[in-house]
């Protein structure tokens, strides 16, 4: 970069100044104040920008305002030009408050509006505002500034320009430090190594004692084994103490007892020894004869009881008839009742069958009087019979019926046959009548018959046809022809009419018959009969139609002759007509003779009217004829069924007749009364039945009276034996019978007693009754005689034994009488009390020991009195103590040791002590070798530091060494910094290594002058700034500043260099020694 | 001769402590520590399910040093089973079980021998089946920790004896005679004293020296470090009636140790780091799902996931974490299939060209010549001056200076290179390293190292 032109519109005091500056070095020389130092700062400004108003002394405003600010001409390295225009904005405007205006001019003719931040980063190289101070543009006082080459980025600079810088190394060995002492730091504590160390203290402390679980495990086995040996020792003596502690108590527990016992024994040794004596034998003699005495009172007692018991017993004999008869009288007195109800019952039934009697003889009278019960059993009354009756009865009815309907049939023939007589009169007349009539009015027709009249009459028209054709008038009008007419629908009603009629009859019956309800057939019929009425209606009227006169038709032209003379064979006078109705068309006709057309017209009109008459009446006449024809026909059949119907009624009286007579010769076999009808017989039967039925019942009544009485029979005989066996009794009873028996027959008799009978049994029931009670009492005596004399039986062989047994004990006990005895049995007491005693003390007192153990009791015993025995007890109880005590310590000991074992072993499965130490260890070791590796990285950096800072000293050093060299012409030889602790250091070409704080002020200034040199032209290479000092010089002698100038004027080959002076020496000094330097007064 | 089996172990090393795991949690421990003793147990029962004829063990039974009661209980209760199924037990003490130590105080049952440390005793083992004497077992034990006479010549054959041969030594076969202290004798010495079978122990590494006659360690019945790696066990020897041995491993280990390198080659993000950890995890598992695995990671190659690994800790996080989780599968007990990481070893870098980083004249190169020079065979001095200056205040302290004392020359070389490639790491210009300057510097040289 390289300033070309300043325009300083108005800075500090400088207004509209504008200078030019050359490439090499341009030297500013003017008095003091001329604005030099101004200058330089309005470069800074211009570059960096105006200062802020904090910042006064540096701002430079212009004291009487206005215009602050100014343009900057400069050209990069590739030839560009770049105008910088910066004015302070005003008054108002606080700190950066200013306007900036960069353009660029590019050689390739390009323009380019820029910032602040390109501007410093193209075309001041990236040199900061600071750096370009201390560096670029340096006053006297910035150069002195020691600390502005001991920043971070110079110092890099400083150390190694080359690869990342001093500052990254020292960054580096910073961080390797620090790292090294987070692992570790000596004496530290809250270090991971010292944090492990710690545990491993611990860890170690605690291995100590996992180290002895061995030692102490085989300690306790030892321990354990002496320990149960002596407790066995132990044990022994205390066995043996306790064994005689216990016979020493023993014996001082018993020694009362022993002394009872050694008496016993000595009165036991006194007792004679009797061998064998019966057991209780005093007692038992005692009781014996007790027993006899005993026995012997009871003896004495039953025989008195016997005696007594005898004596009532012959006292008392029973009544030996009573007894024989008591078992019977028993069961007739039970069997008394039935009896008494038989009887009732036989009444009763007698009652009952005279009741039946009765009514069989009402019955038997009710049929016949003639029958009796033998008919009434014989007349079975059977199926068949009954089957008969009832044929008889249904051929009698049906032949009834029968005879009923043809009777009326034919009562209705006879009627239907009189009205078609009727019809057929009244038809025959109507005929004759229409006859009658016809003849009279059409006997003008010549032609007799009536086809002949047809054919004449068509012929007739036809020739008026062809005569109206030829002449267009002349019409005539022949007669009608509705007589035909009226007879076809006259036969046409006649047709319907039959048919009406014939369903009119047919219809009901047939609805009759297929069961519908009777008043459809009634309405049907109905109905029927009024079409009927109405058809017979229709044929009436059409057959009272009077038939129209015939007409006469006229003749015309030819043809009229031609109907005229049809007409003449038509009618048989060709004169007019005489009839009433023949006269209008008599006139119409005109004239016959005259052919004359409407004359001819009028005849032929005046003959179809007559014609259409005539056949008006003839069609009547033939269906009157037909009528009558019909009327005659049906009278013929009606008369033809009449007959047939008679002949049947005769027929069916005859087979009547026959069957009455077979039901009389039945009647008669079957002893019935003549002239019974076949309902009667029916009555007849369910009497027979009812009476059938009665003769059953009485016999049945019969054979259970027959049978109450052989029942009652039975029972009065069994009683009258009894009473003829009780004897006494039977006599009063029979002379009680006897006096109604004088008058009555035997049945009386009998009845007589059946009425005594349960008197009698009665009483003769309650002696029997009172003769049992005393039966018992004296059986109950029988057998306690018979018990007592047992019983003084069993007393006395008793007796008997006891004595015998007194006998042998006595001669048991060797004594001659019960005194000895007695005495005797007390010697045997009393020893055997003795050895009870003796056996029982014995007992108390060596119950439970052994042989060897009563042995050394009694030995004990014999030896030792009271006291001794005290005495030796209760030295043997201190032994015993001691020994207890010694064995109870021992046990505790080796309880203590069991424990300690099990806890050594326990203890042991849970220890992990060895294996945690050895893992702190491992860390241990981790991070000793993180360590080992940062350090040895920090230890290698350093050395390599070293042997930059001794050997290899950084290009800016070396550089600076140059400068400085030139600068005190070889008087110092180099410039050396300490790496990391920043010491400036100056070799002397005779004085070695100096400080820079000892170098003298001028020598200082050149140090730092050669310094900021080799610094600018060791950084921004592409920059390549120009160099700003504002009277550097001062303090420099002549030849040094000679020495400076020319190392200027060196640099400026490649470097805009602008110096600033007030001497005058050093301007012209740099005129002489720079060729090249313009020098610009001010 | 007469056909047999028996069962030859070594180095039990009961309840004795495991070495390199940090931060466990008691789960994990506590099944540790039971290891050894399942697979003792599972000795026993393969010893029972083989129907072998005797058992013989070869030192190193538990460690003095440790000192565990608990482990030589289980001894004798394991002996006590062994009796129970009338199995004889055939056993020396080693360096770590030496005679003078610290035991358990106990009468020996009939069914064990223990050969003792003047001179090799004689023993005479019998089939099982018919009482046949079929064997002669001979073995020393250690009177003390140190043994350094080859006792191996000590030992010969039962006079008038035809019966197999079977010495039990514990020592070093062919080691480094000048620093062994453990009955160092060579092979040769071994095949010359006419035994028909070593049973050796003391080297952990399982290993046939030799065939005939066999001469053999069955190693340790677990791992007990990342040292330890592998299947553990011993083995089952039928002898047959020609007199040739047929030998038979058994693993008996329910722990497993294991050494797993992963490059971070390729790798770009973290993300892809740690996939590709817990990707070998579940392929760990995945393989050994009946055991419980330790791992270790080795972690080399060279990119930029080292920055991650070197300066934010992130194989630290990784640990704790993956640690948390299987410490979550050992709180519910599911010890098979555990995979317990027991660490990353850092050995990656980052991809700079170390040659020319060390041709270069810059401070970076400068650095790593110095540390170029510690590495180097003929400059010990140089690497005990540089590490013993950068780890003096770790000195201070007693602990530490004894576990110092203890590291190796490897593992201070170690370092060395662990150190240089930090400071690769940290001067290689990263990006964070200029910002607190602000714009004042534009990187002019930052990059450098990054464009290679």
């Amino acid at each position: 970069m390289k300033i070309e032109q300043l325009q300083i519109s108005g800075f500090g005091r400088i207004q509209g100044r504008e200078l030019a500056l050359s490439d090499g070095v341009t030297v500013l020389y003017g008095q003091n104040e001329a604005g030099k130092s101004t200058t330089l700062q309005f470069i800074r400004a211009m570059l960096y920008g105006i200062p802020g108003r904090s910042y006064p002394t540096e701002r430079y405003e212009p004291p009487h305002g206005g215009v602050h600010g100014g343009v900057l001409k400069a050209r990069d390295r590739e030839g560009g030009l770049w105008q910088i225009r910066r004015f302070a904005a005003g008054g108002e405007g606080q700190g950066r408050g200013e306007k900036l205006n960069v353009t660029v001019n590019r050689a390739d003719g390009t323009t380019e509006e820029l910032g602040q931040a390109e501007l410093e980063r193209y075309l001041l190289g990236g040199v900061s505002r600071s750096m370009f101070r201390q560096l670029f543009a340096v006053s006297l006082d910035e150069l002195q500034e020691l600390a502005a080459l001991q920043s971070d980025e110079m110092s890099s600079y400083l150390f190694h320009a080359g690869m990342g810088g001093g500052g990254e190394i020292m960054r580096a060995e910073r961080r390797l430090v620090q790292d090294a002492e987070k692992l570790y730091k000596p004496r530290g504590k809250v270090q991971e190594a010292a944090k492990i160390l710690q545990s491993i203290e611990k860890l170690e402390q605690q291995m100590a004692d996992s180290r002895s679980y061995l030692p102490r495990y085989n300690d306790n086995t030892f321990a354990l084994a002496a320990t149960e040996a002596e407790l066995a020792k132990v044990e022994e003596r205390r066995d043996s103490t306790s064994a005689r502690l216990i016979m020493l108590r023993k014996a001082l527990e018993i020694r009362n007892v022993w002394l009872q016992w050694s008496a016993a024994r000595l009165e036991f040794a006194g007792i004679p020894q009797i061998q064998s004596f019966p057991e209780e034998g005093a007692v038992r003699l005692q009781e014996l004869e007790a027993e006899i005495r005993s026995a012997a009172a009871a003896a004495e007692r039953i025989e008195r009881l016997q005696a007594e018991l005898t004596a009532e017993l012959e006292q008392n004999p029973p009544d030996p008839v009573m007894v024989a008869q008591g078992p019977a009288l028993e069961r007739l007195d039970r069997r008394r009742s039935i009896y008494e109800d038989r009887r009732l019952e036989r009444q009763r039934l007698a009652g009952e069958l005279d009741g039946l009697l009765a009514h069989i003889q009402r019955i038997l009278r009710s049929i016949d009087p003639a029958w009796t019960t033998a008919e009434l059993a014989t007349f079975s009354g059977a199926a068949g019979d009954r089957e008969a009756a009832r044929r008889y009865a249904a051929a009698f009815a049906s032949y009834d019926r029968r005879m009923e309907s043809q009777g009326a049939a034919r009562q209705a023939l006879r009627s239907r046959l009189a009205a078609a007589a009727a019809s057929l009169q009244a038809a025959e007349r109507a005929l004759a009548r229409e006859q009658a009539a016809g003849a009279e009015v059409f006997a003008a027709l010549r032609p007799a018959s009536a086809q002949e009249v047809l054919q004449l009459w068509d012929e007739l028209q036809q020739a008026a046809e062809r005569w109206r054709e030829a002449k267009l008038h002349g019409l005539q009008h022949g007669a009608g022809s509705d007589e035909a007419m009226r007879a076809r629908m006259a036969s046409l009603y006649r047709r319907l009419l039959l048919t009406g009629a014939a369903l009119t009859a047919l219809l009901p019956a047939a609805l009759w018959l297929t069961g519908a309800p009777p008043v459809s057939a009634w309405i049907a019929l109905g109905l029927l009969a009024a079409a009927d009425l109405a058809l017979w209606a229709g044929l009436r009227g059409a057959g009272r139609r009077k038939p129209s006169p015939p007409g006469y038709g006229g003749d015309g032209g030819d043809a009229a002759a031609e109907m005229l003379r049809l007409r003449g064979l038509l009618l048989s006078g060709a004169e007019p007509e005489s009839n009433t109705s023949g006269r209008p068309l008599r006139r119409s006709s005109g004239g016959p003779a005259s052919p004359d057309a409407s004359g001819l017209e009028a005849g032929m009109r005046e003959l179809r009217r007559l014609m259409d008459a005539w056949t008006a009446w003839r069609q009547k006449v033939d269906r009157a004829s037909d009528e009558r024809e019909v009327c005659r026909t049906e009278m013929e059949s009606l008369a033809g069924q009449e007959q047939a119907l008679a002949a049947e009624m005769r027929q069916e009286e005859a087979v009547f007749t026959e069957t009455a007579g077979r039901y009389e010769a039945w009647l008669r076999s079957h002893k019935l009364p003549e002239g019974l009808s076949p309902e009667g017989l029916l009555e007849i039967f369910s009497a027979v039945e009812q009476g059938n039925e009665l003769l059953q019942q009485q016999s049945k009544l019969r054979l259970r009276l027959a049978q109450l009485e052989a029942e009652c029979v039975a029972f009065e005989d069994e009683v009258l034996a009894l009473m003829e066996e009780a004897g006494s009794s039977v006599e009063e009873v029979a002379a009680s019978a006897s006096q109604p028996e004088m008058p009555g027959s035997e049945s009386r008799a009998r009845e007589e007693l059946a009425r005594m009978i349960p008197g009698w049994l009665e009483a003769r029931k309650l002696a029997w009754d009172g003769l049992k009670a005393e039966l018992l009492r004296l059986d109950g005596l029988t057998s306690r005689l018979r018990s007592a004399e047992g019983e003084y039986e069993e007393a006395r062989l008793h007796l008997e034994r006891l004595k015998q047994r007194r006998l042998s004990l006595l001669e048991q006990g060797g004594a001659e009488g019960s005194e000895e005895f007695l005495r005797r049995s007390a010697a045997v007491q009393r020893r055997g009390e003795l050895e009870g005693n003796l056996r029982q003390w014995e007992l108390a007192m060596f119950g439970g020991w052994s042989q060897e153990g009563t042995k050394g009791l009694l030995a004990l015993l014999d030896t030792l009195d009271a006291s001794a025995l005290e005495q030796e007890r209760s030295v043997a109880e201190e032994q015993a103590a001691t020994s207890e005590e010694e064995r109870s310590s021992l046990l505790q000991r080796r309880g203590k040791l069991l424990q300690e074992r099990e806890y050594l072993k326990e203890r042991c499965l849970e220890d992990t002590v060895l294996q945690q130490l050895e893992e702190q260890r491992s860390a241990l070791r981790l991070i000793a070798g993180q360590y080992a590796v940062t350090a040895i990285t920090a230890e290698l950096i350093g050395r390599t530091r070293r042997i930059y800072e001794q050997e290899k000293q950084p290009q800016v050093l070396r550089l600076a060494s140059v400068y400085f060299n030139k600068l005190t012409e070889g008087e110092y030889l180099r410039v050396v910094m300490t790496l990391g602790h920043k010491e400036l250091k100056a070799e002397h070409r005779t004085a070695g290594l100096l400080d820079s704080g000892l170098l003298s002020r001028g020598t200082a200034e050149q140090l730092y002058l050669a310094l900021r040199l080799a610094l600018a032209e060791t950084m921004a290479r592409q920059a390549c700034l120009p160099l700003l000092f504002d009277d550097l010089f001062v303090n420099f002698d002549e030849q040094r500043l000679h020495a400076a100038l020319s190392l200027l004027g060196e640099l400026s080959a490649t470097r805009q260099i602008v110096m600033m002076t007030c001497h005058r020496h050093v301007a012209e000094a740099a005129g002489v020694l720079i060729p090249s330097a313009a020098v610009i007064s001010v | 001769m007469i056909p047999f089996r028996f069962l030859h172990a070594a180095d039990l090393h009961l309840d004795s402590r495991f070495a390199g795991l940090a931060h466990l949690p008691a789960a994990v421990r506590s099944y540790l520590r039971e290891s050894t003793f399942a697979a003792l147990g599972r000795l026993i029962c393969l010893a029972i399910k083989e129907n072998v004829d005797f058992v013989v063990i070869s030192g190193d039974i538990y460690d003095v040093s440790d000192a565990s009661l608990q482990g030589q209980l289980r001894f004798q209760e394991a002996l006590k089973e062994l009796g129970e199924q009338g199995i004889p037990v055939f056993l020396i003490h080693g360096n770590h079980d030496p005679l003078d130590g610290p035991r358990l105080v106990a009468e020996m049952p009939e069914h064990v021998t223990v050969f003792g440390g003047d001179a090799p005793g004689y023993a005479t083992a019998h089939r099982r089946r018919d009482g046949q004497e079929v064997a002669i077992v001979s073995g020393i034990s250690y009177p003390t920790a140190k043994v350094t006479a080859n006792t191996a010549v000590t030992f010969s054959r039962k006079p008038g004896s035809e019966l197999f041969h079977i010495a039990l030594l514990h020592g070093n076969v062919d080691g480094d005679l000048q620093h062994e202290t453990y009955s160092p004798c060579s092979r040769k010495d071994l095949i010359g004293q006419g035994f028909d079978y070593w049973a050796l122990g003391h080297i952990h590494k399982r290993s046939i020296l030799y065939e005939k006659p066999y001469i053999v360690y069955p190693g340790n019945i677990q791992g007990r470090s990342v040292k330890e790696t592998g299947p553990k066990g011993c083995y089952v020897v039928d002898v047959r009636e020609n007199g040739e041995a047929a030998l038979q491993f058994h693993e008996l280990d329910i722990v497993r140790w294991q050494v797993t390198e992963l490059s971070i080659d390729g790798m770009e993000h973290e993300a892809q780091w740690v996939e590709a950890v817990e990707r070998r995890i579940e392929d760990i598992r995945e393989a050994d799902p009946h055991l419980m695995t330790v791992v270790r990671f080795r972690l080399t190659g060279r990119g930029n996931v080292h920055r991650l690994l070197a300066e934010k800790g992130a194989a630290a996080d990784l640990l704790s974490e993956l640690q948390r989780r299987e410490a979550l599968r050992a709180e519910r007990k599911e010890y098979p299939g555990l995979v317990w990481t027991e660490g990353f070893a850092v050995e990656s870098g980052l991809a700079v060209d170390r040659s020319r980083l060390l041709q270069e004249d810059s401070f970076l190169g400068e650095m790593l010549r110095l540390a170029e020079k510690g590495e180097g065979e003929g400059s010990r001095e140089e690497l005990e001056d540089i590490i013993s200056s950068a780890i003096a205040p770790l000195m201070e302290n007693r602990e530490l200076r004894r576990l110092l004392s203890q590291v190796s020359e490897e593992e201070k070389l170690d370092w060395l290179r662990g150190a240089a490639e930090l400071g690769i790491t940290l001067l290689s210009g990263l990006e964070g390293a200029g910002e607190a300057e602000g714009g004042f510097r534009d990187k002019p040289d930052g990059g450098r190292y990054d464009e290679d």
